[in-house]
């Protein structure tokens, strides 16, 4: 990496700590009920968490119920929060348990529809471009699909660190384990959506990678 | 990055083991180039997922429909707060309970330890039951006027008359 880009995400580092401390003050702020401090922290947060949620989710419309409820959350539990902690990984937290628990509470729901034979709903079609011009739209219903067959925490973890790109440190701070069983379940995560991804989506693979499952 | 450093670095990606400003670096790279994503994802197909969150990119309606959905559903919370905070019937209801118990038994002592001094005194003050079958002449002394009778003598109680003889006659 040159000189310049290493300056660079430097300077995104500091900023990045800048927007931390802004987010504490905002929070201990709203925390004596200040509701426009606390609609700062949502306008600011809630789009990166709905993002992540998604797609743990696998549905946009559910993502923003549960990031709504994960900010009133938030706001009911503003007197546990621990500013050692950023705000953003505590809020991560709250919404990363509340998807994992609606996935839980579908689990069962789920078995029932597959108990009559598994079939692989796809609404992606056939790509008319190659691999590198996918729209992001395309590929999130991909994840959407491949997704569900991650444990919730193999799930988060891999959305997290992988998609969204957050910290080992934050991930695990989100999940609640080592950076170590953070690794593990992303680990396992690709094992699955590899195999996943070259059954059921082949046509998303560059050729090269195709000739190669061929042999 | 350039694409030679990029190429070498994915192995070491796909074990997390760069560190986070280098981590940044490859993956700014593997969405910003379409050769090296294609590499990449011939070589590591779960690659290709990266794409399914474009970074920086926010779906701003959304964003203001939460915001106005959360401050109206925090509104909602305080005021359901304030409501709460009322006494509830039931704990009304056993406040009330308590107290009117609390009362009824101070005033059931009361009466209590009332009666039994009435009932002392009736002792004393009501017909001994030997008048009935004569009480027992316990002492005399002739000629002094004086007659004591036993007329109740057991472990709680005693109890003597004292007459003049000749009133009695």
């Amino acid at each position: 990496m040159r000189v310049t880009e290493v300056c660079l995400v430097r300077a995104i580092g500091r900023s990045r700590s800048q927007m931390a401390t802004d987010d504490r003050e905002l929070a201990a702020a709203a925390r004596k009920g200040d509701e426009e401090a606390f609609a700062s922290l949502v306008k600011k947060h809630s789009g990166g968490l709905h993002r992540a949620v998604a797609r743990i989710v696998g549905d946009d419309a559910e993502g923003w119920d549960v990031v709504q409820l994960a900010f009133l959350r938030a706001w009911q539990r503003l007197d546990r929060y621990d500013s050692r902690w950023s705000f953003a990984t505590w809020l991560y937290r709250i919404g990363t348990n509340l998807a994992i628990d609606l996935i839980r509470s579908r689990g069962s729901r789920e078995k029932a529809h597959q108990a009559g034979g598994a079939h692989i709903l796809r609404v992606v079609g056939r790509p008319s471009t190659p691999s590198d011009e996918l729209a992001h739209g395309e590929v999130a219903g991909i994840l959407d699909q491949l997704v569900e067959s991650l444990s919730p925490q193999q799930r988060s973890a891999f959305v997290l660190r992988e998609i969204e790109g957050l910290d080992s440190a934050e991930v695990a701070a989100v999940l609640g384990c080592s950076p170590t069983t953070v690794r593990n379940h992303i680990f396992q995560a690709r094992k699955i959506l590899r195999k996943k991804i070259e059954d059921q989506f082949p046509e998303y693979l560059p050729s090269a990678r195709r000739d190669h499952n061929a042999v | 990055m350039q694409c030679e450093d990029f190429r070498s670095q994915l192995e070491d990606y796909l074990a997390d083991s760069l560190n986070e400003d280098l981590r940044g670096g490859f993956r700014q790279h593997l969405r910003g180039c379409p050769q090296c994503r294609q590499w990449a994802v011939a070589a590591e197909p779960t690659l290709l997922l990266m794409l399914a969150s474009p970074e920086g990119e926010t779906d701003q309606v959304g964003v203001d429909r939460c915001v106005a959905s959360v401050s109206a559903m925090i509104r909602q919370d305080k005021l359901t707060g304030r409501i709460r905070r009322r006494p509830r019937p039931w704990q009304l209801a056993a406040a009330a309970a308590a107290v009117l118990f609390v009362t009824v038994g101070v005033w059931w002592m009361n009466e209590d330890a009332s009666g039994i001094a009435v009932h002392t005194e009736e002792l004393t003050v009501s017909e001994p039951q030997a008048v009935e079958e004569g009480p027992e002449v316990e002492f005399q002394m002739d000629g002094e006027g004086v007659r004591i009778y036993r007329l109740a003598d057991d472990e709680e109680t005693a109890v003597w008359f004292v007459v003049n003889p000749e009133l009695e006659s």
